[in-house]
């Protein structure tokens, strides 16, 4: 009977497309378009980011960006963290590997996608420097993206979440 | 009468090219002073002076009077002796280890005595012509007061919190003593972080909390983040074993370039240092962290 009740309730989740988030990160997002439900990286993407943190423990999550060759990846580990947060990777499928491009200003959880009009999305990183939560937009440049512009930084709420605290994996 | 023409442009464009080379001299000093953030390379030993032990016996420097034990901001009780608190347990600085529910921002007591603990951003420097000789300090350059007003600037910051940390240098140089580290950059990190105030970041899961903004590791508790000693203590320990590893890793960085490096991994963490000395900063909150800690250590 539980069983039941939880599976119906599972489903209607899954059909309404929300992602687990935490209930600091829902009131972040509740202005902004739900993210898919959760699906994750793939595994030659999860070691290559893995190979670069010198700790062998953590927590990682990524998410493809929109349909594009392009991956994010958010890594929390020990040495790769600092009073800033930690810097998500952008990583990009070539063929059936993956190669690191850049990363992200330092930030937390949730990472967005900003779309643009045309074009790749923007990458927005949450920080709470100055005290409350802000996102830093990363702009593509063709073959990655940009550091963060700080001098455009956006409300809490913008754009669609990509990755949040919910979505961490240990390794 | 050709030869003798000859000879005189000879002369006259030596004369010139002497000139030239001698205005350029007298300009790079000024240009290396104007242009900010990076201390001056310095010599060897100071190199020295700084990777390896930091004497701190001469607290001198010529700083008001210091409470030389200053109350533990947040009203947490101060365990032992400044610097020579409980040993804080091994660092891990993974953030949102474990999320702190309900960690409510804090607004520290400020330990300065008599300090003008109040006041909005008024970068006023007070020029220290001579660097404090205890902490392994490098010499600083002139035009260090212009550099500290440009550092609290550039943190959004004020008088009153480099007030606040130098009132509690005493503990500062305990912890950065213990851990063979320049005290200026336990200060200048927290005047950064926090404008030296026990605060906690309202971040979800992983508040960074406490002067240094400690993140919640595995043993670290708030109140040891909110505990001006034992803080010192955890943040001076981290700063330490990113600086030896660092150097290790980049040993072509200069003295200063290795300091600002080392701020920069206390910000992301060390893995994300490439060592290239013209990328430090990025990355780093607002892209200037580094460069901001050395600015503001000219402020102590």
């Amino acid at each position: 009977m539980n069983t039941k009740k939880f599976s119906v309730a599972a489903l209607l989740a899954l059909s309404m497309g929300v992602t687990a988030l935490m209930p600091a990160e829902a009131s972040i997002a509740q202005n902004a378009p739900r993210a898919t439900a959760a699906v994750a990286i793939p595994d030659a993407l999860k070691k290559s980011a893995i190979a670069t943190r010198s700790d062998k423990s953590g927590q990682i999550a990524g998410a493809q960006i929109g349909n594009s060759e392009y991956y994010v990846v958010y890594i929390k580990t020990q040495r790769g963290c600092g009073s800033g947060g930690c810097r998500a990777q952008i990583w990009k499928r070539e063929g059936r590997t993956f190669t690191k491009r850049e990363s992200l200003s330092v930030g937390s959880l949730p990472i967005v996608m900003i779309p643009q009009k045309s074009g790749m999305p923007q990458i927005g990183v949450t920080t709470y420097d100055g005290g409350k939560a802000q996102i830093i937009p990363h702009s593509f440049n063709g073959n990655g993206y940009n550091e963060g512009n700080y001098a455009a930084r956006l409300p809490a709420n913008t754009g669609r979440v990509l990755i949040t605290t919910a979505m961490l994996k240990n390794f | 009468m050709q030869t003798r023409r000859v000879m005189q442009i000879s002369r006259n464009i030596i004369m010139q090219t002497a000139s030239v080379l001698a205005l350029v001299s007298l300009s790079m000093p000024v240009h290396a002073q104007e242009s900010g953030a990076p201390l001056p390379d310095p010599t060897d030993a100071e190199c020295q002076e700084i990777i390896t032990s930091m004497g701190l016996e001469n607290n001198g420097g010529g700083v008001a009077q210091v409470n030389p034990n200053p109350t533990a901001p947040g009203g947490v009780a101060t365990p032992g002796t400044p610097g020579g608190a409980a040993t804080p347990p091994p660092i891990d600085r993974t953030p949102g280890a474990t999320p702190t529910p309900g960690a409510t921002p804090t607004q520290g007591a400020s330990p300065t005595p008599g300090g003008n603990g109040t006041g909005g951003p008024a970068p006023v420097a007070t020029p220290r012509p001579n660097p404090p000789a205890g902490g392994g300090n490098i010499a600083l350059p002139t035009g260090s007061a212009a550099k500290c007003n440009n550092g609290i600037k550039m943190a959004q910051s004020d008088r009153a919190s480099i007030n606040r940390a130098l009132a509690a240098k005493a503990t500062l140089q305990a912890a950065a003593k213990k851990h063979g580290i320049d005290w200026r950059l336990l200060a200048a990190i927290g005047v950064r972080e926090t404008n030296f105030r026990v605060i906690d970041s309202a971040r979800p899961g992983d508040p960074g909390m406490g002067i240094f903004q400690l993140t919640n590791q595995p043993g670290v508790t708030r109140a040891q983040a909110h505990n001006l000693a034992t803080a010192s203590d955890i943040a001076a320990r981290i700063i330490a074993q990113d600086m030896r590893y660092l150097k290790r890793k980049f040993p072509r960085l200069t003295s200063a370039q290795l300091m600002q490096a080392t701020a920069a991994a206390f910000n992301f963490g060390v893995d994300d240092i490439s060592g290239n000395p013209n990328t430090i900063d990025k990355g780093t909150t607002r892209n200037n962290y580094g460069e901001n800690i050395l600015l503001l250590m000219n402020c102590f």
